[in-house]
């Protein structure tokens, strides 16, 4: 098992716009890395980076002891998966999984038995004749990923390999590669768009923007405890319901609704005390109707607009008064388009057209008129 | 700018160590030789003569005064300006006719391409006998249909012309098989894409998948036919010998003539530099036009 | 179109194109005197030859150097082929592949001098030929068109149809350079390689100025050119001889095209991808 650092890496294409800022990054021997973050914020170009496809501008990349910044790709023992596969067209799959073996020189015997360890291993065994060309996307997905696990390499970049599969095939694949992964145990480096999928993939995650790193840390402590708007807003099924607020006295102000300082804990009352303008954030799945809780003083009122079904829940737009007047700014905080309806998330089936809704103090996000987040910062050290 | 990378440099290394083959050729073949045209025509330098001179751009006055020169040029104009639309049609509309017809493809795609694979003067021979004003076979059907007879390459009204046929004929099969390459290469589903988006006729179909998705091979097609047509040459040289009346003297001809029968090279190198002077005129126009349909891609 | 009226047209159209060769074809099998003899009127005899006869090739094989001069041709036709389809392959993949400084220079100049017809620079490269002590020689016949900038444009193009993601691929599969060219991009690129050898292989066919002016030695001279001097505008030219000649020249062309042809439409890579 070999961990993976690197020390402030740098890489742009065109000089004066930089696709990497100084990046650090560091994952640990056996640690299933996931990187997220919208499209063109540089994951492919970190992920080639580290292969070797791409020549780094500045910095060290670390694998295991060994420094590879200058090494060849073909001598750095990292395999990759790419978004459209990249099988070779002309091959058999059995050529296929054997092109790495072949590369190596491995005796003809050799090759024989891996491929067919491999074959067996993902379910290939009836497909080794095949050209990719005659294959399913879920099972070119498989190829690939024999491909890579073939020759057994120090660390696996896997780059959106399941964006090309549908819905109920990228659940269950991915259930494959976390199996995998842990089987094998070999460090992998995982790109994804998906935030269910980065979510559940990952030992920890790395949410980038504009080549720079906004947070790094376990799913469920970046969905916690977000390091800013941006972060808040890229984990969870919808983004934050975002309100801008005010701290007048000791309460948070957010239009007629407000909140105590007193019932907040205690690091975040800390923080928020000689504060003027604030933006809050609330999970639409954290909101509850009010007669559901017991002690609450933050309340929403509003009329629903509109309801989405999804499964057994239901998403209820809504327009509250305390509806954000900034969107626009937030919006630009976010990476997102954010409108001003607000949105609720629950397992109710009917509703009413009049909304009340209350959350948990805890459970509100706190953040500047930056968007960095107030109290409670996520991030771990790289 | 950042310094180059250690591994940059080794990047760069490797794509000169590749190019260099083509660079030295393209440096020996291409560039050396126009230099030094360009340097001959300034001079007075004749061929198996010792003496060579200075001469100014007198070379070029003398080609700005010569009737004969401006006849080539405008011959060979008109020349390239039939052969290309014609061979470049016909090749296209050839390769269409052709295409998804299964098991004779290979017999029209060789029927197509032997002229091209023709020795040439043999074929000049053929055309020639074809073309005779008396015992001719052109002349024959015309006769049979009473129709008046024609001396194509005799009449210096239709000897150019003729030549224009014969060059067709010649560069059209190359051009149908690029075409059928390019035909190939265009995705089956983009033609059911055009059908769900109202493309009814065939015409419907070649304009709007066909046409755009073949613009590059169009360029290229263009490029090499217009390339084989300004050198037009074997049946000035073989048939016509210019004649009559200069109504097939060609660039190319005229340069081969002055170079290698008067040995005046000083006067065939200014002709060169005219010649290359316009094709780079033409070359521009067309990197232009040609860059431009594949941004608009 | 109608269909009978597309089968129509294309048979005739193909007709039209074939006609003049068949006709020389005919004729390498006439005798001399019935060359004229039909002339005058309309017949079948016209087009077909009356009594065929196979004298005239014959008389072509007791030409003393046709044999020598159409090896002349189809060798250079391979060396051509094969020497442009290699330059034009390292070139295309530098074009393609690789960054290094005047990348962009040498690609203009490429695409430049891709308008440029060799033969009109023929007197000066004559210099350059005849500098190097390779007139009248088989190296000095091929040198001038050993570069390609067809070829380079046509095989850069089709690398650059090939996706990265295969030789970032193989290069991680522990591939080196020339593995990656060799086993990820050479057999993707299969159809504009052929295309690329069969088209420089029948340009020597249309040769004619270039090896009149550099090959002045019968015995190294190209068969298209000798059979020209066969015509000799002062005696009677045995027309017969010089078409059995041009059947003969053609027919190794013929040959080659009719086996690669059906390669020329293989169809592009692609990466078994979606
Ligand atoms: N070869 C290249 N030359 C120039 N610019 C490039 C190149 N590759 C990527 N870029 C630019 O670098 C930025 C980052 O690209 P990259 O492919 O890494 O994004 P990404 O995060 O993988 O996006 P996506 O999620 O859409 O795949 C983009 O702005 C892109 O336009
Ligand atoms: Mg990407």
């Amino acid at each position: 098992m070999h961990k993976l650092v690197l020390r402030s890496v740098t890489k742009s294409y065109a000089a004066g716009s930089a696709v990497l800022k100084p990046f650090d990054l560091v994952a640990q021997a056996g640690e299933l890395v996931v990187l997220v973050g919208p499209s063109g914020c540089g994951k492919s170009t970190l992920l080639k980076l580290i292969a070797g496809l791409e020549k780094l501008d500045d910095g060290q990349i670390l694998l295991g002891e060994r420094d590879i910044t200058n090494v060849e790709p073909r001598h750095r023992r990292i395999a990759m998966v790419f978004q459209n596969y990249a099988l070779y067209p002309h091959l058999s799959v059995r050529e296929n999984l054997a092109y790495p073996l072949r590369r190596q020189k491995l005796r003809a015997a050799d090759i024989v038995l891996k491929v067919s360890a491999v074959a067996r291993q993902l379910r290939l065994d009836e497909l080794l004749d095949r050209r990719p060309s005659q294959l399913s996307g879920g099972q070119k997905q498989r190829v690939a990923m024999g491909r890579a696990i073939i020759r057994e390499p120090d660390l696996f970049l896997l780059d959106e390999p399941l964006s090309n599969l549908d819905a109920a095939l990228r659940t269950h694949v991915r259930g494959e590669i976390r199996d995998l992964q842990r089987r094998l145990g070999t460090t992998m480096i995982y790109v994804t768009h998906d935030q269910v999928e980065a979510q559940t993939l990952a030992d920890r995650l790395v949410i980038m923007r504009n080549g720079e790193v906004q947070q790094v840390g376990p799913p469920q402590e970046i969905y916690e405890r977000p390091a800013n708007i941006f972060a808040a807003a890229f984990l969870g099924t919808a983004p934050p319901n975002f309100l801008a607020g005010r701290i007048v006295d000791d309460r948070v102000e957010i239009g007629q609704a407000s909140l105590p300082l007193a019932d907040l804990p205690g690091e975040c009352r800390t923080a928020l005390a000689g504060r003027e303008q604030i933006y809050v954030g609330l999970r639409p799945e954290m909101l509850r109707p009010t007669c559901d809780l017991d002690r609450d003083h933050f309340v929403l009122r509003g009329k629903v607009i509109r309801r989405e079904i999804v499964g057994n829940s239901q998403n209820v737009h809504f327009r509250s008064e305390a509806g954000s007047a900034d969107a626009a700014k937030l919006s630009a905080l976010a990476g997102r388009h954010l409108s001003d309806e607000l949105v609720w998330t629950t397992e109710r089936a009917g509703t009413d057209d009049a909304v009340e809704l209350g959350i948990r103090p805890e459970s509100i996000l706190f953040f500047d008129t930056d968007g960095v987040a107030i109290g409670a910062h996520g991030s771990d050290a790289l | 700018m950042t310094p180059l990378s250690a591994q940059k440099r080794a990047e760069a290394r490797v794509g000169l160590m590749l190019a260099a083959p083509a660079i030295l050729l393209l440096v020996l073949l291409v560039v050396l030789p126009v230099l030094a045209t360009a340097g001959f025509s300034l001079t007075d330098y004749r061929l198996g003569t010792q003496a060579i001179g200075f001469a100014g751009f007198d070379n070029y006055a003398a080609l700005w005064n010569d009737p004969r020169f401006w006849q080539s040029v405008a011959n060979t104009a008109t020349y390239t300006l039939i052969v290309v639309p014609g061979s470049v049609g016909l090749g296209l509309g050839a390769a269409l006719l052709i295409e998804s017809r299964g098991w004779l493809k290979p017999f029209y795609r060789v029927a197509y391409f032997l002229p091209v694979a023709s020795t040439f003067i043999a074929m000049a021979i053929v055309w020639e006998f074809l073309m005779n004003p008396s015992v001719g076979l052109f002349n024959q059907i015309l006769a049979a249909l009473g129709l008046p007879s024609v001396n194509f390459l005799g009449n210096p009204q239709t000897a150019l012309y003729s030549m224009a046929a014969i060059g067709i004929w010649e560069l059209t099969g190359f051009n149908m098989v690029l075409f059928m390459a390019g035909l190939s290469a265009i995705p089956r589903d983009l033609y059911d894409a055009s059908a769900v988006d109202g493309a009814e006729s065939g015409w419907d179909r070649f304009r709007m998948v066909t046409w755009p998705m073949l613009g590059p091979t169009t360029f290229f097609v263009v490029i090499i036919t217009m390339i084989r047509a300004v050198r037009v040459f074997e049946v000035a040289a073989v048939i016509t010998q210019g004649r009559p009346e200069g109504a097939t003297e060609v660039l190319l001809y005229s340069i081969y003539v002055q170079a290698f029968q008067y040995f005046n090279i000083g006067y065939a190198a200014a002709l060169i530099v005219v010649f290359l002077a316009v094709t780079a005129l033409i070359a521009l126009a067309q990197a232009r036009f040609g860059g431009q349909r594949e941004a608009n891609r | 179109m109608k269909r009978p009226l597309r089968f129509m047209l294309r048979l005739v159209l193909a007709a039209l194109f074939v006609a003049p060769i068949l006709l020389a074809l005919a004729a390498s099998f006439r005798d001399n005197s019935d060359m004229y003899r039909y002339a005058g009127s309309l017949s079948l005899w016209t087009f077909l030859p009356a009594e065929p006869g196979i004298d005239a090739y014959r008389r072509a094989f007791t030409l003393p150097l046709l044999q020598t001069q159409l090896f002349n041709t189809v060798l250079l036709g391979f060396v051509m082929a094969t020497g442009t389809t290699v330059s034009s392959l390292l070139a295309g993949y530098a074009l393609s592949r690789f960054r290094f400084r005047g990348r962009q220079a040498l690609f203009l100049l490429m695409l430049f001098t891709l308008f440029i017809p060799v033969d009109v620079i023929l007197p000066p490269l004559f210099f350059v030929v005849r500098d190097l002590g390779l007139i009248d020689s088989f190296w000095g016949l091929a040198l001038p068109f050993i570069f390609s900038p067809i070829g380079v444009y046509l095989i850069r193009q089709a690398i650059e149809e090939v996706p990265r993601e295969l030789d970032h691929a193989a290069s991680l599969d522990g591939a080196g350079l020339w593995e990656v060219l060799r086993t990820a991009i050479l057999p993707n690129i299969r159809g504009a390689l052929i295309a690329c050898w069969l088209m420089h292989f029948v340009f020597v066919w249309e040769w004619y100025l270039w090896p009149l002016t550099a090959m002045r030695s019968d015995d190294g001279q190209l068969a298209q050119v000798a059979i020209a001097s066969l015509i000799d505008p002062l005696r009677s030219t045995d027309y017969a001889l010089v078409f059995a000649a041009a059947i003969l020249t053609i027919l190794p062309a013929f040959v080659v095209f009719a086996i690669l042809q059906r390669f020329l439409t293989s169809s592009q890579a692609t990466t078994g991808g979606k």
